[in-house]
């Protein structure tokens, strides 16, 4: 016999707090205590799902206000400036990616684990290590594996509207006369360590080449990036990140009308959700402004100390200013990242167009077999529909209360939840008896998979007219 | 559409009829314990031997009757008692004066369905005899080794609340029964139901053979073509693991009890009509297969622990392989 406590939605294993290790990776980037910020919000977003949906943005404005620390240092001083945003969209780009990375191993796909890797290799240090062994812990067993989330059509529309409009602005901005490109290569980095300290170690105390930093408050010692970067000739459209600044902007804007329509109080996770957007979008802005500035050499007077402190060595600037050991050679990156984004939109663009155009009612059938593909499931080549409708029946279930125990079999489920509510009854057996052969029984024919799918949407419609699920404080 | 197909479940056509009619005969003699009867010919098919535990008067003999009468076997029953000895179970070589030879007269074993009455009322020398008929399917006297009939079934009874005179049976004797079951009280009206029924005369001496021991020969090959996912297999495997590893057990169930627990969930696939196992299968044979294989430590002895309720607990704690249910999305 089942008891409450066996029914009721468990958390996740220890094991998928392993994710939480995941932004370790970056702690060559990022001051130690935005790695532990990222860490916190990872591991927020394993126990509650809900602040999941911010990991990618939340992972965006922790990032911004780490580097951000990093401003009163560089304030006067304009090679740390542009320096700082060539860090910031650096380690901009691998919160993306490292949060794309998180849902795809959550997704259980151990490939995504090159992304920290990758990202760790850039600046290694002892985090790395554990990142992956994070990620690696992280990675859910086949059955733990969430089933891939169709967003609201509300939702697709709007995302594919941004990225149809990102197309025509990426192309304008690439037909735009590139900024003509500063003398020799640029090196975006922090500043070198001060003398006689540990070379690994992040450098506490003033500012580097200005000494305008605040010596006097020792709480808030701006952070001193420990790696130098060599970001060569820049390649990168700077209105391509102003566009993209830009776009980031709308669409923060956009997500408080999205909630709004489902009529919903906002979560805190959405505030973190508008708060990183906002700060990402206006900083990919700044950075971008830097950038241009510092590249066409037309801002002697924001930029005299880069043009002074290359090449010199003993400031605290560029490579030869500091270490040379440290000086990390990524003149390839821009131009790669030119392309690929380049390469992504446009793929994204065309996917969206193909989309459009299959979903298109044919003009030579009647009105009424239009409408079919559009209920039609997508192909699942990886899950079997019938699995993919338990589960998504599932998912309805436990979202209204009623869970099946980690122990409980499907047929114990079913028969359960059908004494319960007795209108549950009839499509939880006919799900179950379409499941259990595909699940246990070898069979992976789709001959009753429509019957279980209608089973499922049965359900999941059924659903809100029964009583709420009790909970612990019911009496 | 259809997908490639790999594994194809047994090509077998499962027939319930022979599992209907033999319930359905057991049925007349004993009310109302469906479930056990049918844990018990899941045991025959599996291909293994039945101990049936509990208190005087509850069934256990009948049942073992009703089972072997049903089944077309030949039947012997033995009354377990502290002065048996092995011979008298297995067999003895007698000398013939006329011949000068020794001739061997085979023992009650040599049978299709052997009830070993109150088992455990015998000397453990006598108890070991059967270990290898069990086992093994033969019986070594003086140096010669005799197969015993197919099918060959042991079905032995025991009373757990009487200690005088009994002897425990050991570790490696608990292992050659697949299954270990408990008939257990009928319900009110189950008893109401079975006096009525059996005012007048008892349905035993009427009971005929419903099948035949080629049929269940045949039902039991068919039983081990029944496909078991290997997923499914897993979650067995982790639950006998899982047995060896409870803090009240010093010695958990082994790769042995894994094969039984696997063969019961397979026959109870079949009894079922389907031709895979699900772990529902595995968690309706496992208090059965399970419990009796396990030692218990003497501090949860001594608190009265059943080692069934061991087995429950680990089934409420090891999850089933099934798809989960995605995170909510608030």
């Amino acid at each position: 016999m089942l008891t409450a406590a066996s029914v009721r939605a468990s958390a996740p294993p220890w094991t998928a707090f392993g994710l939480a290790l995941l932004p370790l990776c970056l702690a060559g980037l990022l001051p130690l205590w935005t790695a532990a910020g990222l860490c916190g919000l990872f591991a927020l977003g394993v126990r509650w799902p809900a602040w999941a949906q911010a990991r990618v943005l939340g992972t965006q404005l922790l990032i911004g206000l780490g580097l951000l620390s990093g401003l009163p240092g560089s304030l006067g001083d304009g090679a740390a400036l542009v320096r700082l945003a060539g860090l910031y969209l650096l380690a901009s780009l691998g919160g993306f990616a490292l949060s794309a990375a998180a849902h795809a191993l959550e997704d259980g796909r151990r490939r995504a684990l090159l992304v920290p890797l990758a990202l760790g290799l850039i600046a290694p240090q002892v985090g790395v290590p554990l990142a992956l062994l994070g990620g690696a812990l992280a990675r859910p067993g086949p059955d733990a594996r969430r089933a891939p989330l169709t967003p609201p059509e509300h939702t697709r529309r709007w995302w594919g509207a941004l990225a149809l409009a990102a197309l025509p602005l990426l192309l304008l901005a690439l037909l735009l006369p590139a900024p003509t490109a500063g003398p020799g290569s640029r090196n975006v980095a922090g500043p070198a360590p001060v003398s006689g300290a540990a070379p690994d170690a992040p450098t506490p105390g003033p500012g580097p080449s200005s000494g305008t930093g605040p010596a006097g408050a020792p709480l808030l010692q701006p952070f001193q990036p420990p790696v130098t970067l060599n970001l060569g000739q820049s390649g990168l459209p700077v209105e391509l990140m102003l566009l993209g600044g830009l776009l980031l902007a709308g669409a923060a804007l956009g997500v408080p009308a999205l909630r709004r329509t489902r009529g919903q109080p906002p979560h805190p996770a959405e505030w973190l959700i508008v708060a990183g957007l906002l700060l990402t979008g206006l900083l990919w802005v700044v950075a971008a402004v830097l950038l241009y500035l510092g590249d066409s050499g037309g801002s002697a007077a924001l930029l005299p100390a880069a043009r002074e402190t290359q090449g010199r060595p003993g400031t605290g600037g560029g490579p030869a200013s500091g270490d040379a050991a440290r000086v990390i050679d990524l003149s390839w990156l821009l131009p790669t990242l030119v392309w690929a984004t380049l390469a992504l939109v446009l793929a994204l663009a065309g996917a969206l167009l193909w989309l459009r155009r299959q979903g298109a009612p044919d003009p030579d059938l009647p009105a009424d077999l239009t409408q079919a593909p559009a209920d039609a499931p997508a192909p699942q080549a990886a899950t079997h529909r019938v699995r993919e409708a338990y589960r998504a029946a599932q998912t309805a279930l436990s979202a209204a209360g009623w869970p099946r125990a980690a122990a409980e079999t499907p047929a114990a489920y079913a028969a359960r939840l059908g004494a319960l509510h007795p209108p549950l009854a009839a499509p939880l057996a006919t799900l179950t008896a379409a499941y259990e052969p595909v699940r246990y029984g070898g069979r992976l024919t789709d001959e009753d998979a429509a019957q279980a799918e209608q089973a499922a949407d049965l359900l999941t419609r059924t659903l809100p007219t029964l009583p709420p699920a009790p909970t612990e404080d019911t009496p | 559409m259809t997908q490639t197909l790999t594994p194809t479940p047994s090509a077998h056509a499962p027939t319930p009829d022979f599992a209907r009619a033999v319930l359905e005969n057991v049925a007349r003699v004993l009310v109302g314990k469906e479930d056990v009867t049918r844990l018990a010919l899941a045991g025959i098919l599996a291909g293994g031997h039945v101990l049936l535990e509990d208190a005087p008067g509850t069934g256990k003999t009948m049942l073992a009757r009703a089972l072997a009468v049903s089944l077309g076997l030949d039947f012997q029953r033995v009354q377990f008692t502290p002065d048996l000895l092995p011979g008298d179970v297995t067999g003895v070589s007698v000398f013939r004066p006329q011949s000068g030879t020794f001739e061997f007269v085979p023992g009650p074993v040599f049978t299709g369905v052997l009830l070993a009455d109150e088992i455990n009322r015998a000397t453990p020398r006598t108890q070991s005899a059967l270990l290898e008929a069990m086992g093994e399917g033969q019986v070594t006297e003086s140096g010669v080794t005799r197969p015993l009939p197919a099918p060959f079934v042991v079905i032995a009874t025991q009373n757990p609340i009487e200690n005088e005179g009994t002897y425990r049976l050991p570790e490696a004797q608990l292992d050659r029964f697949l299954l270990r079951l408990s008939v257990g009280y009928p319900t009110h009206e189950e008893e109401v139901r079975m006096l009525a029924r059996l005012q007048t005369q008892h349905p035993i001496a009427t009971l005929g053979a419903v099948t035949t021991p080629a049929a269940l020969l045949d039902a039991q090959a068919q039983v081990r073509a029944v496909f078991v996912a290997p997923e499914v297999q897993a979650y067995l495997a982790r639950l006998s693991a899982r047995t060896r590893t409870h803090p009240s057990v010093t010695l958990g169930a082994g790769p042995r009890a894994s094969l039984a627990l696997q063969g019961v969930a397979q026959a109870l696939a079949w009894l079922a009509g389907r031709p895979f196992v699900t772990p529902d299968d595995v968690q309706a044979a496992a208090p059965g297969v399970l419990a009796h294989r396990l030692s218990l430590r003497i501090e949860a002895r001594l608190q009265g622990v059943p080692d069934h309720a061991i087995v429950t607990e680990l089934l409420k704690a090891e999850p089933v392989p099934a798809e989960l249910a995605a995170p909510p999305v608030r």
